[in-house]
């Protein structure tokens, strides 16, 4: 029966971490978390829950879905493991990760491919009343719920335009925390145009900063410039440099466009030399078409995943992580995003949304994932919104056959899954999947085969484009 | 006393999540400073006035609002008294 090795990988150990919040309550139907993808000859089985992994020729696959466990221990212990791993299931009460605020949706960059609203922003910054509400109502809750910290995220547009809020934000939230006997965690996502001074205010009370830098002057001053035109290279290192040598955790994150993502290795590089992030995250572009501007398009997914591959490489020797959202594999999830995972972001007019996009943005797609309002001294959450956002968010037919599918968590929910897209794998889908199964064959020291479906098009292609990974769906194969 | 007050120089300090812990004067004293001082202290090393400071604080911490203005000046006179700060509230 068996024509080649059996080898399985060690099974994901303790409790699978999950997002506080996570709504998978229900979600899975049991039988959908056993999956097996084609690398060139062979066969990856992987226990979606469980986080097991083996590879194994085709006879073997059979035998494991007609319920053989082969006599091997390896593999028995992996079923075994993946039998008894529990879907995650969330808290039934509303209890976001964190509270997000999009203090402004107004920005001083006019990045080409931003689609944040900024330019056609006409809202000012939140009233600082709105923000110390939400933060009030915010670690009142998290007490309750027996949480050791006050998590808090900036959004914009550019956060740090919105100063006099952002000021009233920092000290709010480390004064809510210390009430509350919480630790305060206080995270922005910025493009780092600021002075000096402002980014030692930064770097001393934020706790992690993801600054945007999409590489060398080149690209970068092509991509995030000034309205007028100006690039922003100069002063977003400078602001890097600063952050590199304070408390905060510096993230660096390079938006990835086919024209740059052929040097993704020697970015990761000189960001560690030059800087010193915690973690480098390089996300693919969203395809979007903004008239007057550049038409930049997505990298090709099989190239994002070579050269992301050769990043992680690249800054591994300084020990740096390299990211990207689809593949934590080292966690359970059920959505990767906000609006599956009972976000909390409010936006400049007070009003409550469970993804931080522009409110334009989900409504194009047929959404409605406002959830409450901020007013006076209270927060209104409307609790039959968030039922009705934690079951729509888990329709994702998109995901069901895959076998990322408790570790992607379907990416963007507005952008990527929601109701009605394509079941079909997009390019997000492929470039997961290839990242995936590289990573979990590196894991079972399988090298040269992670190496073969990154650089064979027809091997990475078969597994890209697999109809079904589930075991149970294995006859059909 | 001058409009905006100022760190004395060779104050220094750090930024805790609970508060703010300052060096000096002189060099071996260190007191920690909690909120809503803290806010105060922040405030003022970033060259706020007075008169921003107590609408910063009145948005802070809402039992403060009414009495902000007494409050703020009180602070500032306090951490003058005690060498920290050069000018202040009237």
């Amino acid at each position: 029966v068996l024509a080649g090795a059996v080898r399985a990988g060690p099974v994901r150990s303790g409790t699978p971490r999950v997002n506080m919040g996570c709504n998978c309550r229900g979600a899975a139907d049991r039988p959908g978390s056993m999956f097996v993808v084609p690398v060139a000859d062979r066969w990856l089985l992987y226990a979606g829950l469980s986080g097991g992994c083996a590879l194994m020729n085709s006879a073997a696959v059979a035998s494991v879905a007609a319920g053989s466990d082969l006599g091997l221990p390896g593999l028995l212990d992996l079923l075994a493991s993946e039998s008894q791993a529990n879907v995650p299931s969330g808290p039934s009460d509303y209890m976001p990760a964190f509270l997000g605020l999009v203090v402004t949706r107004q920005c001083n960059l006019s990045c080409e491919y931003c689609a944040f609203g900024a330019a056609s922003s006409h809202h000012g910054a939140m009233d600082p009343a709105i923000a110390v509400t939400a933060i009030e109502w915010m670690a009142d809750l998290a007490r309750q719920s027996g949480s050791k910290s006050l998590n808090v995220e900036l959004f914009g547009g550019e956060p740090f335009v919105a100063r006099s809020v952002v000021d009233i934000v920092v000290h709010k939230a480390r004064m809510a925390a210390a009430e509350q006997g919480l630790t305060p965690s206080l995270g922005a996502i910025t493009n780092g145009v600021f002075d000096k001074d402002y980014a030692q205010f930064v770097g001393e009370y934020f706790d992690v900063v993801t600054l945007s830098l999409d590489g060398n002057a080149s690209f970068h001053d092509r991509y995030r410039h000034y309205p007028g035109g100006r690039g922003s290279f100069h002063e977003v290192c400078r602001t890097a440099r600063i952050l590199s040598e304070s408390s905060a955790d510096l993230i660096l994150r390079a938006c990835v466009t086919s024209e740059n993502v052929g040097s993704l290795a020697e970015t990761a590089a000189w960001f560690c030399e030059e800087f010193r992030p915690l973690r480098i995250a390089f996300e693919p572009l969203d395809p979007v078409s903004i008239p007057g501007r550049l038409e930049l398009r997505p990298p090709d997914p099989h190239e994002f995943a070579v050269n992301y591959a050769l990043a992680q490489e690249a800054a591994s020797a300084w020990k740096v992580e390299v990211v990207y959202s689809g593949t934590p594999l080292e966690r359970v999830r059920c959505a990767s995003c906000p609006a599956g995972n009972d976000g909390m972001i409010v936006l400049p007019d007070g009003s409550i949304s469970a993804c931080y996009l522009p409110e334009h943005e989900w409504q194009r797609h047929g959404l409605d994932l406002g959830i409450g309002t901020v007013k006076g001294l209270e927060v209104d959450i409307d609790r039959a919104a968030v039922v009705r956002l934690r079951q729509s968010t888990q329709e994702r037919p998109r995901c069901e056959r895959c076998f990322c599918r408790w570790s992607c968590g379907g990416g963007c929910y507005v952008k990527h899954s929601s109701p009605g897209c394509p079941a079909d794998y997009d390019d997000y889908c492929v470039q997961t999947r290839l990242i995936a199964a590289a990573q979990l064959l590196e894991g079972l020291g399988e090298s040269d085969l992670a190496g073969r479906i990154l650089t064979n098009r027809a091997a990475g292609d078969a597994l890209a484009r697999h109809s079904s990974d589930r075991l149970q769906d294995w006859s059909r194969a | 006393m001058e409009k905006e007050p100022q760190i004395v120089d060779g104050v220094t300090w750090v930024v805790e999540h609970a508060g703010i812990r300052v060096f000096g004067p002189p060099a071996t004293s260190v007191r920690f400073i909690p909120y809503p001082e803290a806010a105060v202290w922040d405030f003022v090393s970033r060259g706020y006035t007075p008169e921003v400071i107590v609408s910063k604080l009145r948005h802070l911490d809402r039992r403060l609002a009414a009495n902000a203005p007494g409050w703020v000046a009180s602070v500032l006179q306090d951490w003058s008294d005690d060498g920290l700060l050069v000018g202040g509230a009237d």
